[in-house]
């Protein structure tokens, strides 16, 4: 590992040519666009010139900098939590996203309306873009923070574990999220696509 | 234990994020065998699951796996190195 200044920023040379566009890759996955990416790539390799000191190289490079990176990916999406809240106008609120799935149940819990069968999956690919399209319209609908856990969720395979780490919220309100994230989505879907008004059961 | 609907639901989204205990799953696995309703919710929050996967699949390849050249020397001078 480098000693000298010079040789520091040798290394973070040969970190953005070797492992560049494999941070990109990874950051770009989790922030639905490029310019985020390509910041949260330099802010890693900037954080791990301060930091080369504590590698040691205990770990490979790589390993190293994609943990520095999962991070940044962390700092970024908490703070689009909180500029974002309440930005989307079809976006509901936390609140009422509650109290809909409240009146979705009897007061002894039971469904209030018939729950019909499960979809097939959409036979060509100009179904499955359209499915594609009316599934981002219900994301969008939904409140943002809760949006952005289910996609992590789904997408990225997390465990409740994980994503309450990555969110710094209980695994019990992770759990509350997602079924409530989930119940709004599976509705919204019902509404726009496999509905009785699509002929579809 | 006697699961109502909303209690059922609620521990089919759990089991889809982490193992339910086993006192979940056999209460579970009771309101299953005698509700239909959340049996089909089930059902679609697995095919849920699985369309939203293979939608955002699709999306991550259309995106590009790589460094633009532009991008990179924005990078290389943000942190410092010579070009």
């Amino acid at each position: 590992m480098a000693t000298t200044p010079e040789d520091v920023l040798d290394d973070a040379a040969t970190w953005l040519d070797d492992h560049g566009d494999c941070l990109f890759r990874y950051a770009i996955r989790h922030t639905r666009g490029g310019e985020a990416a390509e910041e949260l790539v330099q802010e890693t390799l900037l954080a791990a010139l301060a930091g080369h000191r504590t590698f040691a190289g205990r770990s490979h490079v790589r390993t190293w900098l994609i943990g520095i990176l999962k991070h940044k990916i962390a700092d970024w999406l908490r703070q689009r939590k909180r500029s974002d809240a309440g930005a989307s106008d079809a976006a509901m609120s936390e609140e009422a996203l509650d109290r809909w799935v409240d009146g979705q149940f009897t007061r002894r819990g039971i469904w209030k309306s018939k729950v019909g069968n499960a979809p097939e999956d959409p036979a060509g690919e100009t179904e499955w873009r359209e499915l594609s399209a009316v599934l981002a319209d219900c994301v969008e609908k939904l409140p943002a923070r809760s949006g952005e856990i289910l996609l992590a969720a789904e997408r990225d395979e997390k465990s409740s574990a994980e994503l309450s780490k990555v969110f710094e919220l209980s695994t019990t309100n992770i759990g509350v999220i997602l079924h409530r994230a989930r119940m709004a989505l599976r509705r919204c879907l019902e509404l726009n696509w496999f509905g009785a008004e699509r002929g579809r059961r | 234990m006697n699961l109502n609907c909303r209690q059922a639901s609620e521990l089919i989204s759990a089991s889809m994020d982490r193992p339910l205990t086993r006192w979940e799953r056999t209460g579970l696995a009771i309101h299953l065998l005698i509700c239909s309703y959340c049996r089909r919710f089930r059902k679609q929050l697995m095919w849920l699951r699985r369309v939203m996967r293979r939608v955002l699949q699709q999306a991550d390849r259309g995106r590009p796996q790589s460094l633009s050249p532009a991008a990179r020397n924005r990078i290389r001078r943000a942190v410092g190195i010579s070009t």
